[in-house]
C-alpha cells in the first residue's frame, strides 16, 4: 500500500467490477458528492476517498474487497461516519466501504437477552425495536442517533451510562468480519466467545484497520428497574472534581456521572432551557439506578460527599420526564457550542479518576498559553475528559494552535497516568502519542497483529498504529499528496 | 499427549527475571510452560523439542492497589485469595469465583492462571467478565519481551488491546506478567434461596421468571440433582435444584428473597434461604467438581439450562454412567463430569453430549478427559487463533492451544 502511486480517480475497470457486485446506484464516485465523505466529525483533516461502495451483504462486502485488494486500493470501513479521531480520511487512494445500506436487526431473543443486527444499524434502533419490552442495548454514546452498532464495536464507543454498565465491548457477544483477502471470520455468537483467546475483544475497538465487521451479535440488559437522577452545583470545578473522586473512592458505581463547566453550562442552556443555573462554574449530573428499595439511600451518600465539597445546591429526583430531558440536554450539548464557536476540536484523554481535580486546572492552563477558549463537558465519573477547544478553522495559526494544545493536553494526561483516548480513538488525530504512552515493543506486538491479519495493509492503512518514520501530516493528510479532480 | 523433555523448574520473582527466562528459553529454541498454581490444561508442547517449566507463584505481589481510583496491579503469580485478602484491608474486592482446576481449590488459583483459562463462576453474571475487570496488562511475548497493553484507566481505547488476546489462550500466545484490575466495595452481605422444582420444566420457568423480575440477582445456578447427591452441605435431593444468589446490604438481600419467594411460578416449591456463610460455602461447593473421566463446559442458551442439565444427566445414565452438571443458568453456561462409569460408557456418553450440542445449536468444549477414554478435543474453526499465533509466535515457544474455537 505504501507504495501505491498517486490516483485521483476511481479507475474504470474497478468501477465496473464494483457495480458489477452492488449494482447502480450504490456506488458514489462523482467528486461533488464525495465531499461529505472527507472527513468525519473532526473535520480538521480532510482527503476524499475515490468512491464510496455501499453493499448490502456480508457476501457483496467480501466480493468489494477482494476488488479493492486486488487493485491495490485501501479499504475504509465507514459506518455513519460519525467518528471522532479522522479514522475515515483518505490519507492513500482508498474507497470507502459504508454499511449504511446493511441495516437490517436480523433476530432478537429477548428471553436470552440477545439480538442479531447487521453492522449498520443505528445505535437507537435496536433499543427502538425492543423498547416495549424490559431489556435495551446499553452502550449510548451521544451519537446514538446516528452512530451504527458496527462502528461502535469498530471504535469500542462509550457513552454517558458507561459507567456502571461497561462500553461497547461489554455488551458484544459476537462479530462477523470480513478480512483483507475477501475470507469471512465469525467469532463470538450468541452464546459469546466460548474458548480460546477473547477475539471479540481483541477486534472490538481496532477502528476497522483489522477487518470490516458486518455483523454484530448484541448482548441486551435490563432496563434499570429504578433510578433516580441528580443535578449537583459548584461555584468551583475542582470542587466538583473532587466530589467525583470522593463517590468513587466511596465505592458508589452511579450509573452515569457527568460534569460541564461554567461556560458549556451556558451554552446548554441558552439552547434547551432546561433550568441549568447559568451563574454556576460547574455542574454534576448523576444518575443511580437499581433497586427502588436502595436509592434514596445511596443518594444520600452521594449528597453528603458532595456537601463535604461545597456543593452549591444539589437537587435529586426521579421523575423520568426530567431524567429524559436531563440526558437530551447532556448528549445535545455538544451541537449547541456552534453557538460560540464556528469550529471546535474536542480532545478525548482518559485519567485515573482521583487526578480529575488537577487535570481540569492543567488544561485550563495550557489552554490559555495557546491563546485558546476551552470549554469542558465530559464523563467524570469515568475520568474521561473533554475539553472542547473553540477555534475558527478559516484561521490557520488558529487551527495550528488548536493541534499543538491537544498535543500537550494528551500528553499530560499520559504523563500522570492517563491514556490519550478513552472513547474516540487514535484515528489519525492520536497517532503522534502513541509513542508517548507505548514502547516500540508494545507498538511492535499491535504490528505484528495487524499483519497476521492484514497482510497487504489493505483495511484503513496509516491509522490507529504509527510507523517508523511516518507522519501524517493532519492539514495536509493524503501521503501521495494527489487529491481527487474536482 | 506425548511425553516432552522438561528440564528444571524456574520460579523468577520479578517480572524482569520472568521475562529473561522466557528469553533464553527463546534462544534455544526450548518451549515453555507456564505453570501457576497448577499446569495450564489442553496446552500441546512438541515431543521433539525441550520444554522449560516456568513457574508464576514467586511473582506473586500486589504492585499498586489505588484505592481511590479502584483498582490494583497484581503480578500474574498471586493467589485469588491472597489478592483478596489484601483488597480486603481496604474493603474492596474483586468479584470472581472461579472454578477448581485440577483439584486445586479456586482461592489457591492464581490471578494469570484465571485468566488465560478465562475462569469465572456465578458471580459473571451481575459483576462481569475478565474483559470488563481487566484494565491492562504486561505480558511476555515469545521472543522474552515485556509487552504493555491497556492502561490503569478505566476507559482506554488506545491501540490494539493485547491483553484481550491474552484471555483464554491458555499461555498459548504470551505469558501474562501483571495486570491492572478494577475493584469494587465488598458487598456488605449475601443472601441465596435454595429452590428444589420437580423436573426442569418447573425449574425453566421459574429462571426465566427471575431473571424478567424486578430482581438483581448475582447469581443464578442451576444443579442436577444426580450431583447435587453428593454434597457436603446435606441438603435435600430434587431433579433440579436452583441457587438465586444476591449481594447487596442486608435488607436489600431480604427483600429480593422476598420478592423472589412471591414470585408464581414458586408457588408449592420447597425453597431455603441461606445466610451469608451457608451462601458463600454453597457458592464454592458449585464451582468445585469432583475428580472424573471427563470435564466439560456446554455452552447454550439461558432457556435450554434445564432441559439440557436432565438431558446430559439422562444420556449419563443409559450409559451407565453418572453426570454432575453445575450450571450458570443466566449465561448459559453448563459444566459437566462424567464421575461413574468405565471408558466405554465415557465415549458413550460423550457422542450423546456432542448430539445434544448440535440439536440445541449450543458449543460443547472438552475441558479434559481420562487419557484412557480416548476422547480428544474437537478442532472447530481456530484459522484466526492460528494466524495470529503464527505471528506473536512463530516459533511455537509457548505450545499450542487444543482447543475448539469458533
Amino acid at each position: 500500500m505504501t507504495s501505491t502511486p498517486s490516483i485521483t480517480v476511481l479507475p474504470d475497470e474497478v468501477h465496473a467490477a464494483l457495480r458489477a457486485i452492488v449494482g447502480d446506484g450504490a456506488i458514489v464516485a462523482h467528486p461533488d458528492e464525495l465531499i461529505v465523505y472527507e472527513c468525519d466529525g473532526f473535520t480538521i483533516p480532510r482527503a476524499r476517498p475515490l468512491a464510496v461502495v455501499f453493499p448490502t451483504s456480508t457476501q457483496q462486502v467480501a466480493a468489494v474487497v477482494k476488488v479493492l485488494a486486488a487493485a491495490g486500493l485501501a479499504i475504509l470501513p465507514r459506518g455513519s461516519g460519525t467518528g471522532l479521531c479522522g479514522g475515515t480520511v483518505a490519507v492513500t487512494p482508498s474507497v470507502q466501504v459504508s454499511t449504511a445500506r446493511m441495516n437490517k436487526i436480523l433476530e432478537i431473543d429477548l428471553p436470552n437477552r440477545w439480538a442479531l443486527v447487521e453492522a449498520g444499524v443505528c445505535n437507537l434502533a435496536l433499543s427502538d425495536a425492543i423498547a416495549g419490552s424490559s431489556c435495551h442495548f446499553a452502550p449510548d454514546p451521544s451519537s446514538q442517533r446516528a452512530s451504527t452498532i458496527g462502528g461502535n464495536a469498530a471504535t469500542n464507543a462509550g457513552g454517558i451510562h458507561t459507567l456502571k454498565h461497561g462500553v461497547t465491548v461489554n455488551h458484544i457477544l459476537g462479530l462477523e468480519v470480513v478480512l483483507s483477502d475477501g475470507s469471512i471470520h465469525i467469532v463470538g455468537g450468541p452464546h459469546g466467545q466460548v474458548d480460546g483467546p477473547d477475539l471479540v475483544g481483541l477486534l472490538c475497538g481496532t477502528e476497522g484497520t483489522l477487518g470490516l465487521i458486518t455483523r454484530v451479535w448484541c448482548r441486551l440488559v435490563p432496563k434499570p428497574k429504578a433510578f433516580r437522577t441528580a443535578l449537583a452545583v459548584f461555584e468551583s470545578t475542582p470542587e466538583a472534581c473532587a466530589t467525583v473522586a470522593d463517590i468513587i473512592a466511596a465505592g458508589i458505581i452511579p450509573a452515569a456521572m457527568e460534569m460541564m463547566d461554567g461556560a458549556m453550562i451556558r451554552v446548554a442552556e441558552d439552547a434547551f432551557h432546561f433550568g441549568f443555573p447559568t451563574s454556576a462554574q460547574a455542574v454534576l449530573l448523576l444518575e443511580i439506578d437499581g433497586l427502588e428499595a436502595g436509592l434514596d439511600e445511596e443518594l444520600s451518600a452521594i449528597e453528603a460527599i458532595a456537601r463535604r465539597n461545597h456543593v452549591r445546591d444539589f437537587q435529586g429526583g426521579s421523575d423520568p420526564q426530567r431524567r429524559a430531558e436531563l440526558w437530551a440536554a447532556r448528549k445535545k450539548a455538544f451541537g449547541a457550542i456552534g453557538r460560540i464557536s464556528p469550529s471546535y476540536c474536542t480532545q478525548d484523554a482518559c485519567v485515573p479518576r482521583s487526578r480529575l481535580p488537577e487535570v481540569i486546572t492543567h488544561i485550563a492552563q495550557i489552554c490559555t498559553r495557546h491563546q485558546l477558549r476551552v470549554t469542558n463537558v465530559f464523563h467524570a465519573g469515568d475520568g474521561n475528559v473533554h475539553p472542547v477547544l473553540l477555534y475558527d478553522e478559516a484561521q490557520p495559526d488558529e487551527v495550528r494552535r488548536v493541534l499543538a494544545a491537544s498535543g500537550e493536553i494528551l500528553r499530560y494526561c499520559i504523563s500522570i497516568g492517563g491514556t490519550l483516548t478513552g472513547e474516540h480513538g487514535v484515528g489519525i488525530e492520536k497517532l503522534p502519542y502513541m509513542r508517548d504512552m507505548f514502547s516500540p515493543d508494545d507498538l511492535r506486538a499491535m504490528h505484528r497483529i495487524r499483519r497476521a491479519l492484514v497482510p497487504d495493509d489493505a483495511f484503513n492503512p496509516y491509522k490507529v498504529l504509527p510507523r517508523d518514520g511516518v507522519t501524517v501530516d493532519l492539514l495536509h493528510p493524503r501521503r501521495d499528496g494527489g487529491e481527487i479532480a474536482t | 499427549m506425548p511425553e516432552v523433555s522438561t528440564t528444571r523448574l524456574l520460579r523468577p520473582t520479578v517480572v524482569e527475571e520472568f521475562a529473561a527466562a522466557v528469553r533464553t528459553a527463546a534462544a534455544d529454541n526450548i518451549q515453555v510452560q507456564l505453570t501457576g498454581s497448577a499446569s495450564l490444561p489442553r496446552v500441546q508442547f512438541d515431543p521433539q523439542r525441550s520444554v522449560q517449566p516456568i513457574s508464576t507463584l514467586r511473582c506473586n505481589k500486589v504492585i499498586e492497589h489505588a484505592v481511590s481510583d479502584m483498582t490494583v496491579i497484581a503480578q500474574a503469580g498471586i493467589s485469588l485469595e491472597a489478592l483478596q485478602q489484601q483488597l480486603a484491608w481496604h474493603n474492596q474486592w474483586l468479584p470472581v469465583d472461579p472454578p477448581a482446576l485440577a483439584g486445586r481449590s479456586p482461592v489457591q488459583r492464581t490471578l494469570g492462571g484465571l485468566i488465560a483459562t478465562n475462569s469465572l463462576g456465578p458471580l459473571r453474571y451481575k459483576c462481569g467478565d475478565w474483559r470488563f475487570l481487566m484494565l491492562g496488562m504486561r505480558w511476555i511475548d515469545a521472543t522474552g519481551t515485556l509487552i504493555k497493553g491497556g492502561g490503569r484507566t478505566v476507559k482506554n481505547v488506545a491501540g490494539y488491546n493485547t491483553p484481550r488476546l491474552m484471555i483464554g489462550a491458555a499461555g498459548t500466545l504470551g505469558a501474562i506478567a501483571e495486570v491492572t484490575l478494577r475493584t469494587f466495595a465488598r458487598p456488605a452481605d449475601e443472601q441465596c434461596l435454595v429452590m428444589f422444582c420437580s423436573g426442569p420444566e418447573q425449574a425453566q420457568e421459574i429462571i426465566a421468571a427471575t431473571m424478567a423480575a424486578p430482581l438483581e440477582p448475582a447469581y443464578i445456578q442451576a444443579i442436577g440433582g444426580q450431583g447435587f447427591a453428593d454434597n457436603l452441605l446435606q441438603l435435600p435431593v430434587s431433579p433440579l435444584i436452583l441457587v438465586v444468589g444476591f449481594l447487596d446490604r442486608p435488607h436489600l438481600c431480604a427483600g429480593q428473597i422476598a420478592t423472589l419467594r412471591a414470585l408464581p411460578q414458586l408457588a408449592g416449591v420447597e425453597a431455603l434461604a441461606q445466610t451469608a456463610a451457608q451462601a458463600g460455602r454453597l457458592r464454592l461447593w458449585m464451582t468445585s467438581g469432583p475428580p472424573g473421566l471427563l470435564h466439560f463446559r456446554l455452552h447454550a442458551l439461558p432457556s435450554q439450562v434445564a432441559g439440557l442439565i436432565t438431558a446430559l444427566q439422562a444420556a449419563a445414565k443409559v450409559a451407565h454412567a453418572r453426570c454432575q452438571v453445575v450450571a450458570e443458568a443466566g449465561q448459559g453456561v453448563l459444566r459437566g463430569t462424567l464421575i461413574r462409569g468405565d471408558h466405554a460408557a465415557a465415549g458413550v456418553f460423550w457422542q450423546s453430549a456432542q448430539d445434544l450440542a448440535t440439536q440445541h445449536a449450543a458449543e460443547l468444549v472438552l475441558l479434559a478427559a481420562d487419557p484412557a477414554t480416548g476422547i480428544a478435543p474437537h478442532h472447530g474453526d481456530a484459522r484466526l487463533y492460528q494466524r495470529l499465533k503464527g505471528a506473536v509466535d512463530p516459533a511455537n515457544i509457548f505450545g499450542n492451544l487444543a482447543t475448539t474455537i469458533r
